[in-house]
């Protein structure tokens, strides 16, 4: 029987002890091994990394204002694309969701104490900064202009313009950030296959689980390959060894190849994850049981398996032969199917539910239309002969960032507004949370639909001077851009205020029934004071308003 | 090409307005607009179906004080299975009719006109006939962004016949380049140490951007081109006098700068004593004097310095400058001495006589 009134705590001297104020001083932090600690670091790292991203995404949005030379040089809007992107997804997106939310709940959505490796964890952290330190020096040294893609032989030759170190620094950093997120793959791996407390089977898990099960699962098999690829291209760069540039007798096409069998499978490290927080922000606010468990879970897995027999759908202009883009091609629609089931059945949750317009809710709404879009507009670039046409102009560039900022990112701020309460133990106040979401879904589309139009009318990607034709187009972007960072600094300037003015929270302000709802807000260190009862996680009838505590509590 | 083409019932409608897509000039052109076309129609329905459903239990479903719970089911196999099943239909149609278009776009007719594409950083070079014309150039550098007569001013021409298959045979000097024309709705990427191909049948007189689609660097942007596209007598009387350089620049002077500005130079050469970032050295300044050469004694600059420099760039590196001239630029004997005679006149006017 869990505990009614865990909000009052059982220590000697009757001050609540939690994991924030168990211990103090910066090595405690540093040190530390408890998977909240350790989450917590990750949130505010990865935050910064997004606010870094984020401020060179508004620097090419403003160059590209006008369709010649606006604020910054070639060479140094060359430079933006390529850090915006490599942050946000090596530094940002992938480690985002799984890392910092992902380390903070999964663990107690089991129930238990820690993840099963908790040094293993620490050193994932570690490696995360030092990969990350190594961008930086990147940045600092100048001259990293080749894309997030590093794409072979712009990147291993010394035709371009960046220095031998800015090249090794990126990859080095790739390759260890690469450690980090195996690291973390396999601890989430391991607990969940062994920390499952009794009663919780693979099918009684919340689907937040299933999700980081499947996307670690990818972690650690797809990681690998990235980390050998990088490792390839500083031999090739250093030795002159032939793997990929012809001038040595190496093949560039074949970099795409290795570069992709990673990268896509590297999406659904980025989009699983965010599929795993809007099932619990959907079903959590519906107050409704979530409609077709099996379906969404099994999707996941599904999708998991499939990514890794799609990347060559980024390269049917690339040279590779007609019959493998007919395959990557076929395969690539199969993969709609799984995505497709899951915005059904989240729309089914929907039906005869009573929802609370809480603004994770509405993060969760804003992503459903985004990643709609995303999705349905992916249909365009699987579609052989209309890829021919699309691949490497602004609709692609829609495409996913409709995917990654619509979905990935919305879910990742819905997801923080949901567990915030349990992270810090304060109420964020509801009125600027639902400002951000508004910003942020007005901004995303303002930045994002035009360059559809743009792409379909042939305007290519990564351009500093354009025609003047899209310039209309551009400036409805830019200023799309500027809303949606405003919106994402309302975001965290809410969750900020809260740590100082926001209410105490209670165990459990939504109505939540799986288990991180039953530890007090914040979890001591210990996350349980007893062992708590396995009940359905989606079974909201058990529970009942409180008005005393303004939050829910368990009625069987 | 397909039989099943749902084109003439897309056409009907409204929304295939030039708005979307640039002109449709090339045979398959429309091809890939009707499956635009089609899978935008069928993303639409379910988008607004989903978002009216999203919008609806919103209203209907939203939370009311006292109100009781609603009995609701937790899953539906039968409805699962439909709607995991019956969306893959219209997958599956999309895949085909891709499909069928692509295997067109990429089987390379039997008999067509063939044109070699080179791409390098950052310019285009059309080369008819084993180099008999070669087009090339790129943006100047002063072009003004918001005029396109003005960017479009020094890019090469592709001119090709209309109504004629049209075969690009396609290599990269350097890195990848991807050519793109988006009125014929193709593209293909260009790769160093292979040949890619492109094929294309115009199918109306007129002239179409073409762009650099993969990123190569700096003037990535800058790599454009235009693909002219006359009738065949146009088309004729243009090779009749593009062939034919003497007869077109009769003045060598006039001829090695007309040399000068199509076969690339002008990325890395300049014509007043500057040095071009990332490039070589002027052609003004040089002439007559010592050049010093990496690993070597220095070296006149004469006649047949710069011979050698242009067969065989890396034979003798002017020390300062990185070795990115690439050879095979120019090859032919009269075009070298024309050029020759550019540079020599530049540098000293009035001691080289000009044919009037
Ligand atoms: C990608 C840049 C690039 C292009 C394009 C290029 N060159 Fe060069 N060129 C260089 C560089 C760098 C050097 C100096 C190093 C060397 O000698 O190879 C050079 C050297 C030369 C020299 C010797 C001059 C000297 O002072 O040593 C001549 C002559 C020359 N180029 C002619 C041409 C001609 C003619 C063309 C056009 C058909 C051309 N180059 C195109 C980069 C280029
Ligand atoms: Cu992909
Ligand atoms: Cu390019």
């Amino acid at each position: 029987m869990a505990t009614v009134d865990t909000t009052t705590t059982y220590s000697p001297d009757s001050k609540p002890v939690n994991y924030l104020t168990q211990s103090h001083g910066f090595l405690s932090w540093a040190m530390t091994l408890d998977h909240k600690r350790i989450g917590v670091m990750y949130l505010v790292a990865t935050s910064v990394a997004f606010l870094l991203g984020g401020t060179f995404a508004i620097l090419l949005r403003t160059e590209l204002w006008a369709p010649g030379h606006t604020i910054v040089s070639h060479d140094t809007y060359n430079q933006l694309f390529t850090l915006h992107g490599a942050v946000m997804v090596f530094l940002f997106i992938i480690p985002g969701i799984p890392a910092a939310l992902g380390n903070f709940m999964l663990p107690i959505m089991l129930g238990a104490k820690d993840v099963a490796f908790p040094r293993l964890n620490l050193a994932s952290f570690y490696f995360w900064c030092v990969g990350a330190l190594f961008f930086l020096s990147a940045l600092l040294l100048t001259g990293l202009d080749t894309g997030w893609t590093f794409y072979t032989p712009y990147s291993t030759t010394e035709y371009n313009t960046s220095k031998d170190e800015a090249i090794i620094a990126a990859t080095m950093g790739v390759f260890v950030l690469g450690f980090s997120s195996i690291f973390t793959g396999l601890n989430f791996l391991v607990t969940i296959h062994t920390m499952r407390p009794p009663g919780m089977g693979w099918f009684h898990m919340p689907l937040f689980l299933w999700a980081t099960y499947s996307t670690a699962l990818i972690q650690v098999l797809a990681t690998p390959v990235l980390a050998i690829t990088v490792l390839l291209i500083i031999v090739e760069r250093l030795m002159g060894i032939g793997i990929f540039n012809p001038v040595y007798g190496g093949d560039p096409v074949l970099y795409q190849h290795f570069f992709w069998f990673y990268s896509h499978p590297a999406v659904y490290i980025m989009i699983l994850p965010a599929f795993g927080v809007i099932s619990e922000l959907i079903s959590v606010n519906c107050h409704r049981h979530i409609f077709g468990y099996r379906f969404i879970a099994y999707s996941s897995v599904a999708i998991a398996l499939l990514g890794f027999l799609v990347w060559g759908h980024h390269m049917f202009t690339s040279g590779q032969s007609k019959i493998a883009s007919v395959v990557f091609s076929a395969i690539t629609f199969s993969i709609a199917i799984p995505s497709a089931v899951k915005i059904f059945n989240w729309l089914a949750t929907m039906y005869k539910a009573s929802i609370s317009f809480n603004a994770p809710f509405l993060y969760a709404l804003s992503f459903m239309f985004l990643f709609t879009i995303g999705g349905l507009t992916g249909l365009f670039l699987s579609t052989l002969n209309t890829d021919v046409h699309l691949h490497d102009t602004y609709f692609v560039v829609a495409h996913f960032h409709y995917v990654m900022v619509g979905g990935s990112l919305t879910a990742f701020f819905g997801g923080l507004f949901h567990w915030w309460p349990k992270i810090s133990g304060k109420m964020y106040s509801e009125f600027p949370a639902k400002v951000s979401a508004f910003l942020v879904f007005i901004g995303f589309n303002l930045t994002f639909f035009p360059q559809f139009v743009m792409g379909t009318r042939g305007m290519p990607r990564r351009y500093y001077n354009y025609l003047p034709e899209f310039q209309s187009f551009h400036q409805w972007s830019t200023i799309g851009a500027y809303v949606l960072g405003l919106g994402a600094i309302v975001a965290f300037a809410t969750l900020v205020h809260s740590m100082f003015r926001g209410k105490k929270a209670p165990t459990n302000p939504w109505g939540g029934a799986s288990l991180e709802w039953q530890c007090p807000s914040p979890p001591p260190l210990e996350n349980f004071h007893e062992a708590p009862t396995v009940g359905d996680c989606y079974d909201y009838d058990r529970l009942r308003y409180d008005e005393k505590t303004e939050g829910y509590v368990m009625t069987k | 090409m397909t039989n099943l083409s749902l084109s003439p019932i897309l056409a009907a409608l409204p929304w295939e307005a030039d708005y979307w897509f640039p002109p449709q000039r090339s045979t398959y052109a429309h091809e890939v607009d009707w499956v635009y076309f089609f899978i935008g129609w069928v993303s639409i329905f379910f988008f607004v179906v989903i978002m009216a459903a999203m919008a609806y239990f919103c209203v209907k479903y939203r939370r009311r004080p006292g109100q009781p719970k609603l009995k609701y089911p937790t899953h539906h196999s039968g409805l699962e299975i439909a709607w995991s099943i019956l969306p893959s239909f219209l997958l599956v149609y999309m895949f085909y009719a891709g499909f069928i278009s692509f295997m067109d776009m990429r089987s390379m007719p039997d008999e067509a006109y063939n044109i070699v594409v080179n791409g390098q950083k950052w310019f285009w070079q059309f080369s008819y006939d084993n180099g008999k014309i070669i087009e090339s150039g790129s943006v100047a550098n002063d072009a003004n962004w918001n005029d396109k007569k003005s960017i479009f001013a020094k890019v090469p021409r592709l001119h090709v016949p209309v109504n004629t298959d049209i075969v690009l045979t396609m290599n990269a000097k350097d890195v990848l380049h991807s050519f793109f024309i988006p009125a014929f709705r193709t593209k293909q990427d260009v790769v160093p140490g292979r040949y890619t191909k492109l094929w294309f049948n115009a199918n109306e007189v007129g002239v179409y951007d073409v762009f650099c689609a993969e990123y190569c660097g700096d003037k990535h942007s800058e790599m454009l081109a235009e693909v002219v596209v006359e009738t065949q007598e146009d088309f004729d009387k243009w090779y009749a006098v593009a062939s034919d350089l003497e007869q077109r620049f009769p003045d060598p002077v006039k001829r090695g700068e007309y040399l000068y500005s199509s076969r690339g130079c002008t990325q890395c050469h300049s014509l007043d004593g500057s040095t071009k970032p990332n490039g070589g050295p002027s052609f003004l300044g040089w002439w007559g004097k010592e050049v010093p050469v990496d690993g070597q004694a220095p070296v006149k600059m004469d006649e047949n310095y710069v011979r050698e420099s242009i067969l065989n760039p890396m034979a003798k590196v002017h020390t300062g400058f990185g070795k990115i001239m690439p050879a095979g630029l120019i090859t032919k004997d009269k075009e070298i001495d024309a050029l020759i005679t550019f540079i020599r006149n530049l540098n000293q006017p009035s001691k080289t006589e000009t044919k009037k």
